[in-house]
């Protein structure tokens, strides 16, 4: 079904795209941001963030590292969700599970470690430590922040590697909108989106379906499972926006539901069942954010509330090939149901008590709770209640200082003080910045009360456990050389290092308990060069990266290397309206350390590979944008991977992508 | 304003596209044909929670026995060799602490039973008759830990004493078991004191389907690990073949069989951690000779019962 109608549906769409380009190329309005208006530097360089203070600013103003990953990327990348984006990003790594999603890393550290924001919201429903990704759709996303380095003085826990802040779209006019997406590996998306003023709210409404088809690697001989699972999502946001008085409110509300279907293989001897899953994920999330003015110099006050909640349950039956009757399976293991429910209030002051110096001074309540089977309790709770200042002190017009502190109280463990101090010295063509972090990662719920029991497994929490804390330093230069008359020339070094102790790990505590523990040290090092050229029509970046480790087995062992090299290119030829963009990364062999059967620990490798993806786009109409990609042009499923796993089966591959794909998207605006 | 038309196109190719994308389906398939040959379901529940003994002449289970109603064995035979409870994954190490007081239970040096059979974590104890042991009872079917005791083994003409101690040393029980006796093992529960049936008398079973420790060794590590599948009984002997060899009585004479106690095993099936689901090799087949010499066709064909419940070994019989 999928496959008849993205033949349909490419038919149509290169068609459409085509024909004008041959036909009447300057007569054709352009509906995206040309880059003769504005080359990729110069829009980064006036990028607002809104992620690294309480008021946004612009991203050469912030003495942290930030990256911002706007719309034209997004659409040049042909992402749709937040892995597409990344995964030709040097720096970033993802790490794919077919029931668990994908998860990243970031300078060397992940899971956990790692905040992810939508609209300065946390997202809630870690599944063993990490997020899934892919539960993050782009359609609806005017941008994506990428705060390198601790954050947890502003905020708070997780933020010990690096923050994401996803922007959602915003519009202050009537605007209707339509996005078709489909791709040859079986992925069909729709979206829509309405915003108009009714009376003084605005109002915002958007509904979009994902579907991916599922897919199967031909060599893997399956013939009703698939490698890659099958999964619908379903997305509906809804955001009142109203200015009252000189006060701005915007309550938004957004459903997320998430249907993987795991397909199993015919059952031998016979062939007439098959066991299949559904892993159903519901998410919820309501905010209330009003910004008022305090005083007429510039105070204000901003304040968010919001209720995440967070469902995923795994139902498993038994399905009879032969009838197609689906009955439950007898095994009391076969569902299973995971909650989480978070209620954050953040209420920030942004002051300017001296000239020079503007303060963010605020309060930070998170109160959470999960649910499930394996815990010791019934759902436990934890109450966190921080007090934070972050103050921007401007000595010299080059010189900016930027110190800031957390103090927090945790009803389940004693979470610790948290300063940072940042820096940025420089003028327009050279800005140098640097910081040192504390930061932390407080333990989960999960670690605190887990209670994991069957025939071979017998792992617990522990209560009584402290946040993993970690001290970072971080250092970058953004240069601007006056190389060109007609074009920018960026190049932005930055090194940094990464020490966490106190790190959560799962220990044996008995003959045959595990249990977790403050026992574990972990350190990594990078260095990342970002290299930018930008004239009116062409546009490149070139980034290289390399991060060592530390080994999680033991951190006295050697550190452990692994480079990246990644390049992004697009081109809008003169007098058209026709943008080409490419991304490319080779991900370099990573080194892991295995016990061999003398004894000795020895390197082995996980493979590199190479990652890329190629769009065209084109405004067909003045109401009708289409663009054409070309994913995973090298055709990467598997790598070859160490496996040391004694005791379940497993095959020693990782798996990286489903395999070369063509996707055509059409986005629709009257 | 937004255009009507434009209202109706949107309307149109998002309704189009919803409608027409769907996750897969399947198409109903005809039953597969039944070969020849009795079909043996042996079920030990969702947790292994029993250990079924089947005999392949009568084709009955002669007994179902809770995993946890004993948790070591002495034999019947000529020198008192003591085994661990394997579905329980017990353990057993020597200890030289003094016995007044509380003892600690050691992080390492504990010692299972090889799962062939061929060694046991007490090994030749009664060369050492005055030495205490700490035993770890083991993990029930929902894995909740027994504990430990101290235990003393004292050998008598017909019998094994058992000196049993709580690891605090707050008391001392007392047990006998025969050494003789119709089964080929009396079992021992430490935490009654009491001397138990562990298994049906010798000669009326002839293999188990039961819970079992298997040592995984990778380099100088060795790992034990609760598996599930087949065990021999005393006196049974197997060797496996592939399922496409034609066997006969006469060319089965003449191989030669293996009484290794786990030749058949847990690996005639593959666990898989990304579908969380069992999959039986269907290749894979034994011939079996009881102890009394009657010859058969074993072939494991799954693990799940009709209403997916794990913990069902179903086996293809066939008498040759």
């Amino acid at each position: 079904m999928t496959s008849r109608l993205f033949t349909a549906l490419a038919a149509t769409g290169a068609l459409s795209m085509w024909a004008p380009v041959c036909m009447a190329q300057n007569s054709v309005p352009n509906t995206k941001m040309s880059a003769t208006d504005s080359t990729a530097q110069e829009r980064r360089a006036r990028t607002i963030v809104v992620s690294a203070s309480a008021m946004p600013k612009a991203i050469s103003d912030v003495p942290l590292q930030v990256k911002v990953l706007d719309r034209n990327d997004i659409d040049d990348r042909s992402a749709a969700s937040l892995p597409d984006l990344l995964r030709t990003e040097a720096g970033i790594q993802l790490a794919t599970d077919n029931v668990l999603g994908t998860a990243l890393s970031m300078n060397g550290v992940g899971g956990e470690n790692i905040k992810v924001l939508i609209d300065g919201v946390p997202m809630v429903g870690r599944l063993d430590g990490n997020l899934d990704l892919t539960q993050i759709a782009l359609d609806n996303v005017e941008r994506v922040e990428i705060i390198n380095g601790p954050m947890s003085a502003q905020y708070g826990t997780n933020a010990l590697g690096g923050t994401i802040n996803l922007v959602t779209r915003r519009s202050s006019t009537t605007t209707a909108s339509a996005t078709l997406r489909a791709e040859s590996a079986g992925t069909v998306n729709t979206l829509a989106t309405v915003a108009t003023d009714v009376g003084p709210v605005n109002v915002r409404m958007v509904g979009g379906r994902m579907l991916f088809a599922g897919w199967r690697d031909p060599a893997e001989n399956r013939s009703r499972s698939f490698s890659w699972r099958p999964r619908e999502q379903y997305t509906a946001d809804a955001d009142a926006a109203i200015a009252v008085g000189s006060s701005h409110v915007r309550l938004s509300t957004r459903l997320y539901t998430d249907l993987i279907l795991d397909r199993g293989e015919p059952r031998q001897p016979y062939g007439e069942q098959a066991f299949d899953t559904r892993f159903r994920t519901t998410r919820w999330l309501h905010t209330l954010v009003a910004r008022t003015p305090l005083t007429d110099s510039g105070t204000f006050l901003s304040t968010t509330a919001s209720i995440a909640t967070f469902e995923r349950r795994r139902t498993a039956v038994v399905k009879d090939l032969v009838t197609l009757a689906e009955r439950p399976t007898g095994d009391p293991s076969s569902i299973d149901t995971n909650t989480a429910v978070a209620l954050t209030l953040r209420s920030v002051a942004t002051t300017h008590p001296f000239e020079g110096i503007s303060a963010d001074v605020g309060l930070d309540l998170l109160h959470e709770s999960v649910g499930g089977s394996r815990l010791r309790i019934a759902n436990p709770t934890m109450t966190d209640l921080a007090a934070f200042a972050v103050a921007d002190v401007t000595i010299a017009p080059w010189l900016l200082l930027q110190p800031a502190a957390r103090w927090a109280w945790n009803s389940s463990y004693g979470a610790p003080f948290t300063p940072s101090l940042a820096i940025r010295i420089g003028n327009e063509s050279l800005v140098a910045k640097a910081s040192v972090s504390r930061g932390f990662r407080a333990p989960s719920l999960r670690e605190l009360h887990l209670d994991f029991v069957d025939v071979n497994h017998d792992i617990q929490g522990y209560s009584d456990l402290a946040a993993e804390q970690s001290i970072s330093s971080r250092a970058s230069l953004t240069w601007f050389p006056d190389a060109f008359t007609n074009g920018i020339m960026r190049i932005e070094p930055a090194v940094f290092s990464n020490a966490i102790t106190n790190m959560i790990t799962l220990v044996q505590t008995d003959g045959t308990q595990f249990s977790y523990r403050n026992v574990g040290t972990f350190t990594s090092y990078g260095v990342l060069l970002e290299g930018g050229l930008a004239f009116p029509s062409v546009e490149l970046t070139v980034q290289v990266s390399h991060i060592l480790r530390s080994s999680m087995v033991d951190a006295s062992l050697p550190l452990l290397g692994a480079s990246e090299l990644a390049a992004m290119a697009s081109w809008t030829p003169d007098g058209t309206a026709l943008r080409m963009a490419a991304s490319w990364k080779f991900t370099g062999a990573v080194p892991v350390l295995v016990a061999t059967n003398d004894g000795a620990i020895s390197e082995q490798h996980i493979d590199g590979f190479h990652m890329m993806d190629v769009t065209l786009s084109y405004p067909v109409l003045s109401w009708l944008r289409t663009s054409a990609s070309v994913r995973n042009l090298f055709d990467v499923r598997t790598i070859n991977a160490v496996n040391t796993d004694v005791a379940h089966s497993g095959n020693g591959s990782q798996r990286i992508a489903f395999g070369r794909s063509v996707m055509l998207t059409m986005e629709i605006t009257p | 304003m937004i255009p009507y038309k434009f209202i109706i196109c949107v309307i149109i190719s998002l309704s189009s596209l919803f409608f027409a994308s769907c996750l897969p389906s399947d198409e109903a398939i005809s039953p597969y044909p039944r070969g020849e040959g009795r079909q043996v379901v042996l079920s030990m529940g969702a947790t292994y929670a029993s250990v079924l003994y089947y005999s392949l002449l009568d084709d009955t289970v002669v007994a179902r026995v809770p995993i946890d109603a004993w948790h070591c064995a002495v034999s019947t035979g000529e020198l008192p060799v003591i085994r661990m409870n394997s579905a329980l994954v017990g353990s057993v190490q020597p200890t030289t602490a003094a016995l007044g007081s509380a003892l600690a239970v050691p992080r390492t040096g504990w010692t299972f039973d090889a799962p062939d059979g061929s060694a046991t974590a007490f090994g030749e104890w009664w060369k050492q008759p005055e030495r205490w042991w700490i035993v770890h009872l083991g993990v029930t079917a929902h894995g909740r830990d027994l504990g430990h005791r101290v235990v003393r083994l004292e050998r008598r003409p017909d019998s094994l004493v058992v000196h049993i101690r709580p690891l605090d040393g707050s008391k001392t029980m007392r047990c006998s078991v025969p050494t003789t006796g119709r089964s080929a093992w009396n079992g021992i529960n430490l935490i009654t004191a009491m001397a138990v049936e562990s298994e049906p008398p010798r000669s009326t079973w002839d293999l188990a389907a039961q819970r079992y420790t298997h040592l995984f060794v990778d380099g100088p590590n060795t790992t034990p690990y609760a598996v599930t599948g087949i065990l021999l009984a005393d006196g049974v002997a197997a060797q496996r073949i592939p399922v496409a060899d034609s066997i006969t009585r006469r060319t089965a004479d003449t191989m030669t069989l293996r009484s290794q106690r786990d030749i058949i095993g847990y690996d005639w099936k593959s666990y898989s951690i990304e579908t969380g689901v069992f999959t039986t090799f269907q290749d894979r087949r034994w011939i079996v000779r009881t102890a009394a010499g009657l010859l058969f066709s074993v072939q494991p064909v799954d693990f799940y019962d009709e209403h997916g419940v794990k913990g069902t070994i179903t086996m293809k019989v066939s008498p040759l």
